[in-house]
């Protein structure tokens, strides 16, 4: 039984408020952060290598793009929700599958032929937007969210080790590749992830 | 159970019947040993222990960060230097029951602890599990007492912990709630069934429940744990701010937490509060309530209404 199982056959969902689901406080959240981010500073520059490889040229291959977007939210679910924000998360298990559900999106999206309604709108963009859109891209995938909006610099994972900078550069990918129910396939669950690591952070600060 | 726990156990009961044989159920003072630690005695059985306990809620949902375990271990040993005894936690409450379970194997206190925890499921099966889960967590081969986590499926698990408790692997049985909740259900269960503890939440700023489940507790005998003393913390961060007072040493208390823990476990129906920290000073400040004298009624009120005029 999961957690949110649990919760609903108590029937009991509504005598809980935001903060009683927070089970952990900033101090733990920025602990497990620092020991992530010391854990895995090299994969942190391979992340920002993979970044600039991606917009610079793997925009043009977009099957190879997907697979490593799906390779990125892998980790994202295995290492960093499930083994690091689970020590302290009851869901950790259950949101580190809605994460790997969100790698394997994007593996169906490489797998489907790019025709028709797939056809890249990289290619329809005019020349100077789209180098506009990369370079946001970089900046937003590069940016330490958690630590720009919470001031703690314990928190500066950015492209690939965090959620929220790897979430704004696939819902970036989504807008340039796709048009119709596969960019909302590809940026729904980037979506969710945001608007949960915000009320997460507004509840812990 | 581990003999040298059993000796312990069979102790502290000893000292309970001696100390008030004629009254078990009734609060009082400890004499002698120990001089001023505030104990008070369980209804059912007449053991006595200290009215200052400890929550883990949060505080001790570190995870795996060593630094974090080792820290918490620290607030632990205060606790039980203080004197305190009472560890109450929740398969509820994340990575709590295991770093509980290594401060307590850090400092060796396995015998020195009061082990209450809960069974958090709408699954009975779970319930099983999560029991067998929670002494695998504390290190312990038996618990002091198991409770029914915000009265979930209390209709499998109730009759699981008196199974339990016959057969020796828990001592006490009891419900919980917590913020003010579900206290017509609680209320129900204290009346029907045969309960040792009830856990809900009263303090300065929430006390609803001193109409309707404190004497129902003390009508029924049975021991009451107050969670949430300081309200979650934005109680007492919010009283620290005002003056203490003036007359704040006449009651034997010299901080705002020891005020709000004596105002709580001076009620006659209430047994311990467990307060949660993760805070080596907040901790010592906290087990200054178990120190001292308890509140006469009129000093309870003089304090209430000190605090409502603030």
């Amino acid at each position: 039984m999961t957690f949110y199982e649990s919760i609903m056959d108590w029937q009991t969902l509504f005598d809980y408020r935001l903060d009683d689901l927070i089970m952990f406080s900033p101090e733990v959240y920025e602990a497990l952060h620092h020991s992530y981010l010391q854990q895995y500073a090299l994969m942190q520059w391979c992340f920002w290598l993979l970044l600039l490889v991606q917009v610079i040229w793997l925009v043009q291959y977009r099957m190879v793009l997907e697979i490593s977007l799906a390779l990125i939210w892998a980790w994202l679910a295995y290492q960093y929700t499930y083994q690091t924000l689970g020590q302290v998360l009851l869901a950790g298990g259950q949101l580190a599958g809605i994460l790997a559900i969100q790698s394997f999106i994007h593996l169906l999206l490489a797998l489907v032929s790019p025709a028709g309604r797939l056809k890249p709108r990289l290619l329809h963009i005019e020349q100077k937007r789209s180098v506009k859109l990369r370079i946001g891209l970089v900046v937003a995938g590069l940016a330490p969210w958690q630590a720009i909006v919470t001031g703690q610099s314990s928190l500066s994972v950015s492209y690939g080790l965090g959620i929220l900078p790897t979430a704004i550069v696939t819902i970036g990918f989504a807008q340039l590749f796709y048009t119709g129910w596969c960019r909302w396939l590809a940026l729904s669950i980037p979506v969710l992830c945001i608007l949960a690591i915000l009320v997460l952070l507004f509840g812990l600060y | 159970m581990h003999r040298r726990r059993f000796i312990w156990k069979l102790g502290c009961a000893g000292v309970a019947i001696l100390c008030n044989p004629l009254n078990p159920g009734a609060s009082l003072q400890a004499k002698g040993a120990g001089a001023s630690l505030l104990r008070k005695s369980i209804p059912s059985t007449g053991e006595l222990i200290p009215v200052i306990g400890m929550g883990t809620w949060i505080t001790f949902n570190v995870g795996k960060i060593q630094q974090l375990r080792d820290q918490r271990t620290q607030v632990l040993k205060a606790f039980l230097e203080a004197g305190g005894t009472v560890i109450d936690s929740s398969p509820m409450y994340g990575s709590s029951e295991e770093v509980v379970g290594y401060a307590i194997d850090k400092l060796g206190a396995r015998e020195k602890v009061f082990a209450a925890t809960k069974i958090w499921t709408s699954d009975a099966a779970e319930g099983k599990e999560q029991f067998e889960d929670s002494l695998s967590l504390w290190g312990l081969s038996d618990l002091e007492l198991e409770q029914v986590h915000n009265v979930v499926n209390w209709q499998d698990h109730l009759p699981f912990l008196q199974n339990l408790k016959e057969e020796g692997r828990i001592r006490y049985l009891g419900i919980t709630t917590s913020h003010g909740r579900r206290h017509a259900d609680v209320a129900r269960l204290m009346e029907q069934y045969d309960l040792d503890f009830v856990q809900f939440t009263y303090n300065l700023a929430n006390r609803e429940v001193e109409n309707s489940l404190l004497p129902l507790a003390e009508e029924r005998q049975i021991a009451v744990i107050i969670n949430r003393p300081f309200g979650g913390g934005g109680l007492i961060r919010r009283l620290k701010q005002k003056p203490l007072p003036a007359w704040h040493q006449e009651l034997d208390c010299q901080n705002w937490p020891e005020l709000a823990l004596k105002f709580i476990v001076s009620h006659p129906a209430v047994t311990v509060a467990i307060p949660a920290t993760s805070k080596l000073a907040h901790m010592k400040e906290n087990m200054g309530g178990v120190r001292g004298r308890l509140l006469e009624e009129k000093e309870r009120q003089r304090l209430l209404e000190y605090v409502i005029n603030l």
